[in-house]
């Protein structure tokens, strides 16, 4: 049986890397002696998938794992022996059953948004370089050594001036071509460490339908 | 002062820019978070080294859980933070502070501090000093907060005695809760540092060095030992617990990787085999086991409240537990099919037997680890470890017929009169073991060969023995090397160099404060990691403070010596202590004291301890008749 959940990382979990939040997972599950499956072989692997991992420090509202287990298992008791996970940061919001063989999380997924917090005052000139940003066709960059373009990987970009002001951006995940939101900042010539991110949307690509 | 809050709120700002920021912020499944106005007592318990090595610390874990059962205490968490972290900490003048609450370390009543080795010592005064608590002892006002230290180390308090204001020596799962009434009891009723020192210094096992003077001959050794406050006793004799008590099971869940992702259960404390090289085996005496029926319900509480993948039974000789092998067969058949790997380290030779073999067999576990320490019969019989290599041989031909690829053999060079023929034994040996992988695994058998170097301990037979040199172990280092240059062996060694540190700091007096001291104001931290040791800066500071590093590691003590840490009783004689030595000499072994007791001192001093818990086992042989 292969259960997906959408959950919520809130703040305690932020600075646990995505293969921390597997063994999370997993422990969950053990501690509620729910019958999570393991790969065959010498050195047996509890069968988690995670999609799109979340870089180090940010939060998310929609993050996504597969998990399968061995035997099938009523919705309600998952949801309710998995409800403790809340206290340390992962607050379930969707449990859903998959078929088995349905393609795996990380192809499925196109596009993901981003709002960045500042942690202080906004820049005042922060408009207008969101326009400059906007209005170029191509801004290399370097990352791990490796040349890419950052701007056709950036589908929108705004400042959003509400009562908390942000920057929201859409951000291509497909594939290799998958934009880092601090990489984003970063080319707006603003310092990363000066702002709080929040994963908001994962967009699956459309022939899955979810 | 700052506030949690602010310090929150810095972190938030800067803690992207470390390497592996979940060390700083807690937030671990059963950690234990109290109201910090409603608590009375506040204690912060500290691990003098990396979150990643500080957090599985299960002497840390057993306090933590007697201090948090009671309602008027709180005991909260902090690690030495990595040189990344302390320069940002530093940069921005924020205070040390514990992973639950975010309160500065200087704001709590207590601090304990366990010191399990002795290249932690500088930082611990990184530690003292990030938290802005003076470092002295003399420098701390009332305000300050008490700072004790305990662990293995601390046998010989003398290097940090400037540095710690008590000792809590030997067993602390009873004395925690007298250490913790008599500060709770001062701060009822206002008593400043000195008289709380003072009551503290009464109970049994603890040690406050401000009330003891040390005096000096013109050759430097100690000449006189002496109590200068009248309660304080002349001797402080360890604590014991007669029956282990029930242990933790809410072991701290890890948000990140640490080394030891598991939980950890202690099947038996003490060890009967008196190897002479071992402190743990001589300082941790009588040896009292838990039953399987406990080890079984610690095992169904723990995993339930952790969910962790692995189980490790430790103990110094976990293989001597009597009930072993039912131990063993009932965690499997009870877990088989759950995924669990079940972890027995410190397995002695000659007590493997094919069961347990079999018990452990397709658990998922790496390389089998054996230690025999030497491989020539004179010098097991030199310290008391008297394995002969063939028993080596045919234990590790059942470990690889089982379908381990792997054996790690860990050998002690440098042992009292060790010659160049025991050394060329060693690598025979280990070519023989590896020989007999190949019979059953052709190529893919491995042999892991871990050489460590003799560190003269105090509290042990060879506390009166000079170390070998430098040059000795490096030229012994390089014979090894090279006729272990062998396929299917990876041969590792420690840097003699910070064996010699040990070496210092292990046997040290009061005057070594100063070059603890004066190290650490060199930039020395984290010398137990290969890569930040800085030998020069010891070297230095020794020159400085005007002392002799060979005076304290290539010296042999004489016979009526006044050694630096007399004064501390851990159980075992010094009269004990010393016939063992001259046994050594003459190539004589006192096997296994379970068979045979040889008067270490455990059972006339410790009478009334026995007496408190009638009809428990200790495994000494009057224990057994009683």
């Amino acid at each position: 049986m292969r259960i997906r959940f959408t959950y919520h990382k809130n703040k305690p979990l932020r600075y646990t890397s995505t293969l921390d939040i597997q063994l999370i997972w997993e422990r969950a599950c053990r501690r509620a002696f729910l019958p999570i499956a393991y790969s065959q072989g010498f050195h047996p692997q509890a069968r988690i998938q995670q999609a799109l991992p979340l870089p180090l420090g940010f939060t998310s509202r929609c993050e996504l794992v597969d998990i399968w287990f061995e035997s099938d298992i009523a919705l309600v008791r998952l949801t309710q022996d998995l409800q403790n996970l809340k206290t340390l940061g992962i607050e379930i919001i969707k449990t859903e059953i998959i078929p088995e063989n349905a393609p795996s999380l990380q192809k499925e997924i196109d596009k993901s948004e981003y709002m960045v917090y500042p942690l202080a005052k906004l820049s005042v000139d922060c408009p207008s370089r969101i326009t400059k940003f906007l209005s170029m066709t191509t801004l290399p960059r370097v990352r791990n050594g490796k040349p890419y373009d950052i701007r056709p990987l950036v589908i929108s970009l705004a400042l959003e001036t509400t009562s908390s002001p942000h920057i929201s951006m859409l951000l291509s995940a497909s594939g290799g071509a998958t934009a880092r939101p601090e990489e984003v900042i970063s080319s707006l010539e603003l310092e990363p460490y000066d702002f709080d991110y929040v994963r908001t949307k994962i967009t699956m690509k459309v022939s899955s339908g979810s | 002062m700052i506030s949690p809050n602010e310090i929150e709120q810095w972190l938030d700002r800067n803690l992207m820019k470390v390497q592996k920021p979940g060390r700083y912020v807690g937030g671990e499944l059963n950690q234990v978070v109290k109201p910090w106005e409603d608590t009375f007592l506040h204690t912060a318990l500290v691990f003098p080294d990396i979150y990643d090595i500080g957090l599985p610390n299960l002497g840390l874990a057993i306090l933590y859980d007697e201090i948090n059962k009671r309602d008027n205490c709180l005991a909260e968490r902090t690690y030495a933070p990595w040189i990344d972290f302390e320069k940002l900490l530093r940069d921005d003048k924020i205070p040390l502070f514990s992973l639950e609450t975010r309160h500065p370390l200087i704001n709590f009543d207590l601090i304990g501090i366990t010191l399990p080795y002795e290249t932690i010592y500088t930082n611990t005064l990184n530690i003292l000093d990030l938290s802005g608590i003076p470092i002295r002892t003399k420098d701390r006002m009332d305000a300050h907060p008490l700072v004790f230290a305990g662990g293995n180390a601390t046998t010989n308090p003398e290097p940090m005695a400037e540095f710690i204001d008590a000792f809590a020596l030997g067993d602390g799962e009873e004395v925690i809760h007298e250490i913790l009434d008599i500060i709770i009891a001062g701060k009822n009723q206002g008593w400043d540092r000195v008289q709380i020192l003072n009551k503290l210094s009464m109970v049994d096992g603890i040690y406050v060095p401000r009330f003891y003077e040390t005096k000096y001959s013109i050759d430097g050794r100690l000449q006189d030992f002496q109590t200068v406050e009248q309660n304080a006793p002349k001797k402080i004799r360890k604590r014991i617990v007669a029956k282990l008590p029930p242990p933790p099971t809410r072991f701290l869940v890890p948000n990140i990787n640490v080394v030891h992702n598991r939980i950890a259960i202690e099947i038996m404390r003490g060890c009967s085999r008196g190897c002479r090289f071992c402190h743990a085996g001589m300082i941790n005496r009588p040896v009292r086991e838990r039953s399987v029926d406990e080890i079984i319900s610690i095992i169904d509480a723990a995993l339930s409240r952790t969910g962790f993948e692995e189980i490790a039974l430790l103990s110094l000789s976990s293989s001597d537990y009597s009930q072993i092998e039912t131990l063993i067969e009932q965690i499997r058949s009870r877990y088989l099919t759950k995924h669990l790997t079940i972890a027995l380290p410190s397995l002695r030779i000659e007590s493997v037997s094919v069961d347990i073999l079999d018990g452990l067999k397709g658990s998922r576990q790496g390389s089998f680890t054996l230690a025999p320490e030497a491989a020539s019969e004179k010098l097991r019989n030199t310290i008391n470890k008297p394995i002969p290599s063939q028993n080596v041989i045919d234990v590790s031909r059942e470990i690889y017929q089982r379908g381990w690829l792997a054996i790690k053999l860990y050998f002690l060079i440098g042992n009292p009169g060790e010659t160049m023929e025991d050394i060329h034994e060693i690598s025979q040996l280990c070519k023989k073991v590896l020989a007999e992988g190949k019979k059953v695994h052709k190529n893919r058998a491995t042999l892991h060969v871990s050489i460590s170097t003799f560190v003269p301990k105090a509290h042990t037979p060879f506390q009166w023995v000079a170390m070998e040199s430098l040059v000795q172990i490096q030229e012994k280092q390089q014979i090894l090397q090279k006729e272990l240059r062998v396929p299917g062996i990876r041969v590792n060694w420690t840097d003699p160099r910070e064996s010699m540190l040990e070496a210092w700091l292990s046997r040290g007096d009061r005057r070594m404060a100063e070059v603890i001291f004066n190290a650490w104001k060199k930039g020395s931290k984290f010398d137990a990691w290969q890569d930040q040791f800085q030998f020069s800066a010891w070297m230095q500071a020794f020159q400085e403070t005007g002392l002799d590093p060979e005076f304290y590691s290539h010296r042999e003590r004489g016979a009526e010596e006044l050694l630096p840490w007399d004064h501390i009783f851990m159980g075992v004689t010094r009269k004990f202590l010393f016939r063992d030595w001259k046994l050594s000499q003459e190539g004589k072994t006192r096997p296994d004291c379970r068979e045979q007791c040889y008067a270490c001192g455990i059972l006339p001093y410790f009478t009334s301890v026995r007496e408190q818990s009638p009809g428990i086992k200790w495994q000494c042989p009057e224990g057994n008749q009683a």
